[in-house]
């Protein structure tokens, strides 16, 4: 059920991309994307997300574009603590069209998004705009998005949450020098309604056993920036960063090194490694001594980091483009001690061929 | 104003944003709920209609309670029918006092779960398990109205006489 | 006094967002180096190039529902003159 939050925020930056790319194509040009992601940890948690995007370009440079992505997840996590759960399996659909339309220089994107599990439902609306300014020397783009949610209970007809998210992106991108280029980014998102498990209680140590219980709102702040910068004929380098703040608590941090290179015409790799780290959220314990406000037994809210990597490699045979990957994560959580530790491993591969 | 000027700009800002909630971790006041009242008057009620092995008389069930001759806390399989310690008493009471809802409009499951989704209860896996017998069919059962006056603040002396066990 | 404290937080926030996208936008007109389209070849090889955006989404989707952070992302989309 946690799989919807991060659909809005995906869904400005895919906006933007969109808007982008559809800058300078022909009538009729477009694009289809097929992708697999299979992300397997130790902790009995499966997840096989798939994605299929197409875009299309009609007259009046306008452009349109829909994408579907399917997760199957499956899992026996230690999270899950309820008797009446043992293994859980379930799948989220979601489907969003977009359509990129030319307004006085600027590109404005309109977008909308469905997302269903057995247990949530969600609807996002999104408008983002960009435009390029002294020479194409700097973009400017911002976005706006809202998702209303419904949230479920599974084998529990009586239970009806909704949670409703408003967020927004403003970023803007410049040319650095003749082999470099950066920008920063910043995104904020206000929650506001159910954002509890319903299906994980937390037992204090003197007997209190409650339902987890999260405020109703939180805000979200996230400041981000980049530098890319080519360093031979063949090879790049870019270094993000990203600092996170919210009204809960957490402040994270999140640095991220990429180099690609050109092996061939046809043939490019790419290795990237990322480190995550987070406090937690200020009403998150490990073990509480008595019943509190807010109780949580979320381990994504506890102290936590981790490092990770991954190593691309594509083929480029005429329109079609094929790339596969190979990486791992490892989390250590500081305070959730029925899982301290776990590794993930990645695997996957996607085709995309334009016309 | 440069990237590098722009971006410490921005982190200046979030840091400056110090904009935590107040309050959230703030312990509970639980003194409202009374424990003389648990004691005479729900303790029965749970014993009998809640605290089966296969209900709640079992340490995997989120609302898990103790009861004579069922779940026992540390006390010897020849001795289940002996009267609830204090400790397992005081157990039974956070837990249940737990499933209390804390705001207005904020639900209580110690009384809506085994109340009959017919007349406004909240799903009870019980009931479909168990059959009509599992849940408190209307608000007039004596066992719901316990329940829901431990959950709006009913009290009792501490010299309360218990109630006889209500059973369905 | 809960909603006097909604309001205020609310109001501290439109001035966080509004000072900081001010900030970005003031920034892109205070003299930003200037590349001229001639010498960006450099940026039009296929290593400077964006990443699939689809890509990009399936790698955040790993990460935002095993962490407690979200957003930043859209920065990806930086970087102009280069199509």
């Amino acid at each position: 059920m946690r799989l919807q939050l991060g659909i809005i925020l995906a869904c400005l930056t895919l906006a933007g991309t969109a808007a982008s790319d559809a800058q300078e194509r022909e009538d009729g040009a477009g694009d289809a994307t097929a992708r697999l992601l299979v992300y397997d940890d130790n902790d009995a948690t499966t997840v096989v997300t798939s994605i299929a995007d197409v875009d299309a370009t009609l007259p009046g440079a306008i452009s349109i574009g829909a994408h579907t992505v399917l997760d199957a997840v499956s899992s026996a996590s230690v999270d899950v603590v309820s008797a009446a759960t043992g293994r859980w399996q379930e799948n989220r659909v979601e489907v969003g069209a977009r359509a990129v339309v030319p307004v006085a220089g600027s590109n404005l994107t309109v977008g909308t998004v469905r997302s269903q599990e057995n247990d949530w439902l969600s609807h996002t609306a999104s408008l983002a705009g960009s435009r390029e300014l002294f020479q194409k020397n700097t973009v400017l783009s911002a976005g706006y998005g809202f998702t209303r949610n419904k949230i479920g209970r599974a084998m529990d007809p009586s239970f009806e949450r909704s949670l409703l998210s408003h967020s927004a992106e403003v970023s803007v991108g410049q040319l650095l020098d003749r082999k470099s280029r950066g920008g920063i980014a910043y995104s904020f998102q206000a929650l506001s309604g159910f954002q509890s498990s319903p299906y994980r209680y937390v037992a204090a140590s003197d007997g209190t056993t409650v339902p987890e219980r999260h405020p109703d709102k939180r805000r979200r702040h996230a400041l981000s920036a980049f530098v890319l910068r080519s360093l031979t004929p063949r090879a790049s380098a870019r270094i993000d960063y990203r600092l996170y703040r919210d009204d809960w608590g957490i402040a994270s941090h999140t640095g991220t090194v990429r180099f690609s290179v050109e092996l061939s015409k046809r043939v490019s790799a790419a290795l990237d490694g990322r480190l995550y780290n987070q406090s937690q959220a200020d009403f998150y314990r490990a073990s509480y001594p008595t019943s509190f406000r807010f109780m949580s037994s979320d381990r994504e809210l506890a102290s936590m980091w981790n490092v990770g990597g991954n190593a691309q490699l594509g083929l480029q045979l005429g329109p079609l483009k094929l790339d596969a990957r190979v990486g791992a994560i490892r989390y250590r959580f500081r305070n959730f001690p029925r899982l301290p530790r776990r590794v993930a491993l990645l695997a996957g591969g996607g085709a995309k061929v334009e016309w | 104003m440069s990237i590098s000027k722009l971006i410490a700009v921005g982190v200046l800002g979030i840091a400056l944003a110090n904009c935590a909630q107040d309050g959230l971790a703030k312990r509970e006041d639980l003194t409202l709920l009374d424990e003389n009242y648990f004691r005479c008057n729900v303790q029965p009620v749970l014993a009998a209609r809640c605290s089966f092995m296969a209900c709640h008389g079992n340490d995997e069930r989120p609302l898990m309670l103790f009861a004579e001759q069922r779940f026992r806390l540390s006390i010897p399989w020849d001795e289940y029918e002996t009267p609830l310690t204090d400790e397992e008493l005081l157990a039974n009471f956070r837990m249940a006092s737990g499933f209390v809802g804390r705001d207005d409009g904020e639900e209580t499951l110690l009384a809506d779960k085994p109340l009959d989704a017919r007349v406004g209860g909240l799903f009870h896996r019980g009931r479909d398990l168990f059959g009509e017998d599992d849940v408190f069919l209307d608000r007039g059962d004596v066992g719901y109205q316990v329940l829901r006056d431990f959950a709006d603040g009913a009290s009792a002396p501490e010299d309360c006489a218990v109630r006889e066990e209500v059973g369905p | 006094m809960a909603d006097t404290n909604v309001k205020t937080d609310g109001r501290a926030l439109a001035k966080l967002f509004a000072g900081i996208g001010a900030t970005l936008i003031l920034s892109c007109c205070v003299g930003c180096v200037r590349v001229k389209p001639f010498e960006r070849e450099a940026h039009s090889r296929k290593t400077m190039q964006e990443r699939d955006a689809s890509d990009a989404k399936l790698e955040g989707h790993v990460h935002e529902y095993r962490e407690g952070s979200v957003g930043g992302s859209g920065v990806g989309g930086g970087g102009c003159g280069c199509n």
